[in-house]
């Protein structure tokens, strides 16, 4: 008897650490709109930023499908732009951190010739991703829009 | 006693004092008429006037002072005007022309140039989105603009920076697993309508024909290898006040002297004018986005302006 319930308070503890393991393995899903406001609300830009429709917003940034998308963008002007993207997975992910940086090297070498003094704002682009999140921004001055995007993005 | 020497005969007194009378009467008639022949002439009031004056309202303003001439690359110089307000005020001044008995001068301005051209596309009911579906544009920054901001379910092969040569020779676009030029895609993709909207990165090209030259052979290309395409070549719309006013390229005077000579190719071409610079500039000619960030990219209330133009102007 006595082993009996010896043997039932291991497994309950047992039961227990396994529960407990799955929950601290479990990161906090990302309001992707709501990281995408505050982003730009954060970065200081040249012109104000538009929303851009998602469908617009996915194949210009050429995203896995299934993305997720939140981006704004200027008039043209300049070549600012802001976007948060949930591809639904770390490999997604990844590849789409690999083409945003083709993107922008291709419009660095656009816009040294159309408009170089958008360059210094391309070569400082910020492009992170934590899970199946990417965050990219092109801004005047992005460090603050960053710290928030690698908050958000450290738990991923 | 009787006097000599003179003689008086009764009954003469009378008949000498009539004749005195009408001698008088003689010398006054005279002296009256020689007092009127010296009165000033009064004016015929039923002739016309020999001249008129000039018609209210104005008159026409041509440029006097001296352009900048740039030399281009052939050795040849050309005129192109500069920026309004650098040289002399009646430099690069709009022309204006008065309409005879008109009380305001018109001022050309990009979107007059194309008005009422027998190729101008008139307007008709507006068309579903769809109507775009088989539908390509090609442009530059601005049609990158309405790619963002139109909504319209569309092709779009535009750039930043590209202009009536590099669509010949900068291999941007993604297609079939590479990269090719929009002339290649104009070559081998399918298309039933075509829209064009180029010319805001030329404006500082010297010779305004040398651009129209190469847009007409996009035209040609396209029809070569897609006949039964509609063709739309847009106007180029206008620039802001204040940039037009500052800047030695981008200018409404450079506009202007591009956008003749892009009509007189689309009439010779007979290939349809689509004015869409009437709708986007003020009455002054100068672009009508007062928010426009640098007086040359439209604000996204303004593509939407753009895109009902478009759906209310088709063939």
């Amino acid at each position: 008897m006595k082993k009996a319930k010896r043997i039932a308070a291991l497994a309950l503890a047992l039961c227990a650490a396994l529960a407990l393991a799955g929950c601290v393995g479990k990161a906090e899903p990302i309001d992707v709109d709501g990281l995408a406001q505050e982003i730009v609300g954060a970065a200081t830009f040249g012109e104000p930023m538009n929303a851009l429709d998602s469908s617009v917003a996915l194949g210009l940034y050429s995203a896995p499908e299934g993305s997720e998308v939140c981006a704004f963008a200027g008039t043209g002007a300049t070549a600012e732009e802001a976007a948060v993207f949930n591809t639904g997975s770390a490999e997604n992910a990844a590849a789409l951190v690999e083409s945003l940086r083709q993107r922008n090297q291709t419009r660095i070498d656009q816009y040294a010739s159309y408009n170089p003094a958008e360059v210094p704002k391309l070569e400082s682009a910020v492009i992170l991703s934590g899970g199946p999140y990417v965050v990219l921004i092109v801004a005047q001055d992005a460090s603050a829009a960053e710290s928030i995007a690698k908050d958000a993005l450290a738990g991923q | 006693m009787a006097t000599k020497g003179k003689h008086s005969s009764p009954g003469s007194g009378g008949g000498a004092a009539a004749i005195k009378i009408l001698l008088l009467g003689c010398l006054a008639v005279v002296i009256i008429a020689a007092g009127v022949t010296m009165l000033p002439e009064r004016p015929d009031v039923s002739a016309a006037p020999e001249t008129q004056a000039p018609a209210s309202g104005g008159s026409l303003v041509r440029p006097t002072d001296p352009v900048p001439i740039i030399t281009m690359p052939n050795g040849e110089a050309e005129e192109t005007p500069g920026p309004e307000a650098s040289a002399a005020p009646t430099a690069a001044a709009p022309v204006q022309t008065a309409a005879p008995g008109t009380a305001a001068p018109m001022v050309e301005t990009p979107g007059s140039i194309g008005a009422g051209l027998p190729v101008t596309v008139r307007a008709t009911a507006p068309v579903d989105e769809s109507y775009f579906e088989d539908a390509v544009f090609i442009g530059d920054s601005r049609t990158e603009g309405l790619k963002l901001y139109s909504g319209l379910p569309t092709t779009f092969w535009s750039k930043v920076g590209l202009n009536v040569s590099t669509v010949f020779t900068d291999a941007f676009l993604e297609l079939d697993g590479g990269h090719v030029t929009v002339a290649d895609a104009i070559r081998t993709q399918e298309y039933s309508k075509v829209y064009i909207m180029l010319g805001i990165n030329e404006l500082g090209w010297p010779s305004a024909q040398t651009f129209a030259d190469e847009y007409a052979k996009i035209i040609d290309l396209i029809r070569e290898t897609h006949p039964d395409a509609t063709i739309y070549v847009q106007s180029i719309f206008s620039i802001g006040r204040i940039r037009s006013s500052n800047d030695e390229v981008f200018n409404n005077n450079n506009v202007m002297r591009l956008q003749r000579a892009l009509c007189d190719m689309c009439v010779e071409k007979d290939v349809n004018y689509l004015n869409v610079a009437e709708v986007l500039e003020a009455p002054d000619g100068y672009l009508i986005d007062d928010d426009s960030y640098d007086g040359t990219h439209l604000t996204v209330p303004y593509y939407k302006v753009w895109v009902n133009y478009l759906k209310s102007h088709t063939v």
